[in-house]
């Protein structure tokens, strides 16, 4: 603790119970475990050296941003100490010609966007954490977002990444210019859950803000209508930028929370938001809304101005927040599958809730069939959270078995590392073990994440991690 | 077809007719210490450093079956020996494509587009294949098949063997079938010349194009493209000024395969130095540039090579070979682009294909 303390200052170092607490678990918090200590470093070269010294000890150690996570990905191993990087949140260059910024790894996500806006541009994955989480996390998780459909993902926007390796070396993957030579390793760094070593810096696209939007809020009385539509959307050849649906238990839970005079009868809402040049764009807005009407929509609303479209939009990123009115816990799965089995999907989720006794909220990405159901419970009642881990693997089993995956944005983490032979044969885990091994030799960076090893639980079967003493 | 790559033949060319097969070949070649270099279209044969073995073409032809293709999931999945042209085709008949373009797509097939990360004037408005590959399988140099990815567009699972093997130039593996999400035809599309460098109008937001090339023979000559809904297209036309229709969009897209110059080399730059490299190219040197992206392949004689790769590093860029004889890829490295992460990229390639036998030196 002393020679960390040298590298970061004496208030760098967080060891007190008390304070610990705080970084026990991310968002996922059916598992926790107090890391042994939390240092907060201020610079890439302060981070390199407190890595190098856990390295020569044999420490393991792990990354965390703002612990926005929803897989348990920053849930520190026995002894972990933990890297919080959310000191090193500076913007540190911005270069609207050539549409870059490079910033450290603790700015949040939308602080990147405000900061770029004035000058007609915005930073494109915006996930619903947005106002908490940071790029760092982002670059960990491969991060996505409602936008994505149209914007692509955190891969699509990180040309460069400074990183510290796990036995703490600087080195830079990817370049500041495209197509950068060799294997794409930013690419394969991104997504890695934090397993591969530390980003401390990421240089950026810059997209330019639409100049125009036109965003559409459709009621529907059944979820059929509803996931109906999507299809048609898509079907016509229109690619919207953010197509969002959420169901009856989210529309209450928002309307009670926010009161944005969504009607709590409905089934189901889609948000519909197509965006570009405004020439052409009232065209499409009419033809989508036209089928949402064919689709058994009761209403459909356009917002006329920007009040308006942030109120639709309000509704739909503080969802899962406002969920927290119907049952003191919620767990927030994530799998994908393909768009045109929504309708089937959805209604075997329903009765997987109905088959455990658990009420399932949705609200997701439906333009690119990502999945969130909420499944809500009490944590206090071990037989409600045992059904929530065993309501969980068959969702996500009945996403694989539609041709599906088990995370479109959430990661592994540890929630599904047991699932992960459904979806990947011994030689998939084998090249994935191999290439862990060439950034983390020793296993010391974030170990008991994404990879199945031999002591971790089998499909199936679940162990509550305990809990340290308060 | 010739397979010749930098005046060397193989000794023998395999054309497996199943993943099966491909893995019982590749064992082989481990087993009887053979360098093999999987072989689609050979259209790209000249990208990487200067292979240090070539025994066997390992052809992908016999594999170029559909797959499958999901029109309202907007996904499509074929093996990886079909054309470009014959993967446009099948989209086209529902109203989809998939918007990477190489040199001479009739004869460029999917794998080798994969292998090379290859793309045309569209990745302005789209990106490359690796902003559009799904999923991927391949076989590995101990024949064990492998996948990464799957056939939604959205998928963290597992760590991104895919962008890895996006661009790997054949070294990691032999990729033998690729799912990949589609976009809708655009309905409308025009082309427009402008003999000027209006670049910085062109590059703001208020156009929203579909590429932007910039051929050079001394001065800069403008290719626009636009896409979309006939009011899209229409109202963005009439505010380029100075602009004739000229639909050379096939002749820029091949230019780089067809080009006669000795040697092509792939700078990618900021943007905004665009010109300015353009500007140090002696009299006779051509360029063309994806402006928007800094992305300039340049067709120059061997004796230009130096000083380029001096403004490119000076400016912060890269520079690659795409078309190079052997001698000068020996000669002048290129290998300090690759940066400080060249020991990882080695560490990957022997974690990846420890026997050593897919393309030997092309990569890292």
């Amino acid at each position: 603790m002393d020679d960390l303390r040298r590298i970061v200052g004496a208030d760098g170092v967080v060891t007190t119970p008390g304070e610990l607490a705080v970084y026990e678990c991310d968002a996922y918090t059916l598992e926790k475990f107090v890391p042994r200590a939390v240092v907060l470093p201020r610079s890439t070269e302060e981070t390199a050296a407190v890595v190098k010294v856990l390295h020569q000890r044999k420490i393991p150690f792990l990354p965390r941003g703002a612990g926005t996570g929803l897989s348990g990905g920053t849930m520190p191993e026995e002894g972990a100490v933990m890297i919080a990087l959310t000191r090193m949140n500076r913007i540190l260059e911005v270069d609207v010609r050539n549409r870059r910024a490079r910033v450290q790894s603790g700015v949040v996500n939308v602080q990147l966007s405000k900061k770029v806006a004035p000058q007609g541009y915005h930073y494109a994955p915006d996930p619903s954490s947005q106002s908490s989480c940071t790029i760092g996390g982002n670059v960990a998780e491969n991060s996505g977002g409602p936008h994505t459909l149209k914007y692509g993902v955190t891969t699509n926007h990180v040309l460069e990444l400074e990183v510290v390796t796990p036995d703490g070396r600087i080195v830079h993957l990817g370049a500041r210019t495209e197509d950068a030579p060799g294997y794409d390793v930013r690419g394969l760094f991104i997504g890695s859950e934090g397993t591969f070593g530390i980003a401390t810096s990421a240089l950026v696209r810059l997209t330019p803000l639409p100049r125009a939007w036109r965003t559409m809020l459709a009621i529907f009385d059944s979820v059929d209508g509803a996931t109906e539509t999507v299809s048609a959307i898509i079907g016509e050849g229109i690619l919207p930028a953010a197509l969002e649906m959420m169901d009856h238990l989210i529309i209450c839970a928002v309307e009670d929370a926010f009161h944005l005079g969504f009607p709590k009868d409905a089934q189901a809402i889609l948000i519909i938001e197509l965006d570009g040049l405004d020439d052409g764009l009232d065209d499409q807005a009419e033809r989508v809304m036209q089928l949402c009407r064919e689709h058994r929509a009761r209403e459909v609303r356009r917002a006329t101005n920007p009040i308006e479209r942030d109120a639709i939009w309000q509704g739909r990123k503080k969802a899962i927040g406002a969920v927290g009115r119907f049952a003191p816990s919620f767990c927030t799965q994530d799998g994908v599958i393909p768009r045109t089995r929504l309708p089937e999907v959805l209604r075997n989720i329903a009765a997987i809730g109905e088959k455990y006794k658990l009420r399932v909220a949705n609200v997701f990405h439906a333009g690119d069939g990502n999945l969130h159901p909420n499944l809500l419970f009490d944590e206090r009642d071990p037989e409600q959270v045992k059904n929530v881990f065993l309501a969980g693997n068959e969702i996500l089993e009945e996403c694989l078995r539609v041709g599906g995956t088990l995370t479109g944005e959430h990661g592994i983490g540890v929630e599904k590392i047991a699932l992960m032979p459904m979806l990947f044969s011994e030689h998939d885990l084998a090249l994935m073990t191999r290439l862990r091994a060439t950034f983390n030799p020793d296993g010391l960076c974030n170990p008991g994440k994404v990879l199945p090893s031999g002591s971790r639980g089998c499909a199936g079967e679940f162990v509550l991690r305990k809990e340290q003493g308060a | 077809m010739s397979y010749t790559v930098e005046s060397r033949e193989p000794r023998e060319v395999w054309v497996p007719g199943s993943p099966v097969e491909i893995a019982r070949l590749v064992q082989r070649a481990a087993e009887e210490k053979l360098a093999v270099v999987p072989w689609g279209g050979g259209t790209h044969q000249g990208l990487g450093y200067a292979l240090t073995g070539y025994d066997v073409a390992l052809s992908t032809a016999r594999l170029n079956r559909l797959v499958a293709h999901e029109p309202y999931d907007l996904t499509v999945t074929v093996e990886a020996g079909m054309t470009l042209a014959e993967l446009d085709s099948v989209l086209a008949k529902h109203g989809q494509r998939l918007p990477c373009e190489v040199p001479h797509p009739e004869r460029a097939t999917v794998g080798g587009m994969l292998a090379s990360n290859a793309s045309g004037p569209m990745r302005h408005s789209f990106g490359t294949p690796r902003d559009l590959v799904l999923g991927m399988k391949m076989v590995l140099s101990g024949g064990q098949e492998v996948k990464g990815g799957g056939r939604v567009v959205k998928n963290v699972s597992g760590y991104d063997v895919v962008r890895l093997f996006v661009g790997s130039l054949g070294t990691l593996g032999v990729i033998f079938e690729a799912s990949f999400k589609v976009l809708p035809r655009p309905r409308h599309r025009r082309v427009l010349r402008i003999d000027g460098d209006c670049l910085d109008t062109l590059t703001s937001a208020d156009f929203s194009l579909a590429f932007l090339e910039l051929f050079w023979d001394g001065q800069p000559h403008l290719y626009v493209g636009l896409e979309g809904e006939k009011k899209l297209v229409e109202s963005q036309a009439k505010r380029l000024r100075d602009a004739v229709e000229d639909d050379a969009y096939a002749w820029l897209r091949d230019l780089p395969h067809d080009h006669p110059a000795p040697v092509v080399l792939k700078a990618s730059i900021m943007p905004s130095d665009v010109l300015e490299l353009l500007r140090t190219l002696p009299p006779g040197a051509q360029a063309l540039a994806s402006a928007g992206v800094g992305v300039v392949r340049l067709f120059v004689s061997p004796e230009t090579v130096p000083a380029l790769a001096d403004t490119v590093q000076r400016m912060g860029g890269t520079l690659v070979w795409e078309r190079a004889p052997a001698a000068l890829r020996e000669q002048i490295s290129l290998r300090e682009f690759l940066g400080d992460s060249r020991p990882l990229m080695q560490q990957i390639k022997e974690a990846v294909d420890p026997a050593a036998i897919f393309s030997p030196g092309r990569l890292p």
